[in-house]
């Protein structure tokens, strides 16, 4: 029974990863205007339509739910364990202050966006949104491709000025690493946190 | 018609393997080739270990980093290094801990490359003393 399930299960495998490569969403995506007219869009067009599932289709459900549930464990190849040994999580904000002597740097502003979860009360199997965010992080920090950062940066810019202030934010990756055996060292860790994407002081 | 369950399980990782190429360090074998990553250990002083300000720290190399690219921080401090001659199929590497770090915590950071640009990082913990 067991070896009979097998192909089925990496069948969903198979089908979740190329799913979650195929672009959600993207009649929602604005291409340039010119765009729109070239021939590779005209290629483009069906092929994205195939590929597209309705959001309450009961497979668009399932395959959302299992890129969330294993989200973070992509990087096994199916079974290698994964040990982070930094522990990292971002913050966009308008203003922000470094600390230099402890590694540190404080938003002093609320944050746009932070994956930094607080309020952590147990793991849910059905809505493990956090492994996405963690994807993120661990993807748009270990790249260290500017343009990436700064879309990601841009895209709460925007959101900034729809406010009062039209100032920079700041892009800035949290990491700390917990050493339970280092004598005297606070029990946050050790803190290695640096400005992605720099903003007004 | 006969039906192999392994045989297709070995074909569809193959497949899943290859999605996964599609995205950035997905960890998927394809669209890079294999990449052979410096590795660092042998480190003194010990992780969470503690040293005086100034003294000597060292770390091993392995034999494929290519000993110039070896770049060294102590709480983002740059330090010079000095490596040793390749000996039994590794590089030892020394150098001294900042002056001015005094009862404190710090991370030595290591980074390098081999050949084909494979980038390794690594680096532990200690505790500077005064």
């Amino acid at each position: 029974m067991q070896r009979q399930a097998l192909p089925f299960i990496c069948l969903l495998h198979m089908l979740a990863i190329f799913w979650w490569n195929v672009p959600q969403h993207y009649a929602n995506i604005r291409y340039d205007q010119d765009y729109d007219n070239t021939p590779l869009f005209a290629r483009e067009e069906p092929l994205l339509n195939a590929a597209e599932i309705r959001a309450n289709h009961t497979l668009s459900w399932l395959l959302n739910h299992y890129i969330d549930l294993t989200g973070s464990q992509q990087y096994w190849d199916f079974f290698a364990p994964a040990s982070p040994k930094t522990h990292q999580y971002f913050s966009v904000c308008r203003s922000a202050i470094k600390h230099p002597e402890q590694g540190e740097i404080i938003c002093t502003s609320p944050p746009f966006f932070s994956n930094l979860n607080l309020n952590f009360k147990g793991f849910n199997l059905f809505k493990p949104n956090d492994s996405r965010w963690y994807r993120l992080t661990e993807n748009l920090s270990s790249l260290n491709d500017p343009p990436l950062l700064s879309a990601f940066a841009d895209f709460y810019q925007v959101q900034d000025r729809r406010g009062t202030l039209k100032k920079p934010v700041w892009l800035i990756l949290h990491q700390f690493e917990l050493a339970p055996g280092l004598k005297g060292l606070p029990a946050f860790g050790y803190r290695m946190d640096s400005v992605l994407i720099p903003g007004q002081p | 018609m006969k039906y192999y369950p392994v045989l297709s399980s070995l074909f569809l990782m193959l497949l899943s393997n290859g999605a996964s190429a599609y995205v950035p360090n997905m960890g998927g074998s394809g669209g890079g080739g294999a990449c052979a990553k410096p590795k660092f250990s042998h480190f003194m002083p010990a992780a969470k270990g503690e040293a005086k300000p100034n003294s000597i720290f060292s770390f091993v190399a392995s034999p494929n980093t290519h000993p110039k690219s070896i770049k060294v921080t102590v709480k983002d401090i740059p330090v010079e290094v000095n490596t040793s001659s390749k000996m039994e199929n590794a590089f030892k590497v020394t150098g001294s801990l900042p002056a001015s770090l005094k009862n404190t915590f710090a991370r030595i950071s290591i980074s390098g490359e081999s050949s084909g640009q494979c980038k390794g990082a690594e680096g532990w913990l200690i505790k500077i003393t005064e």
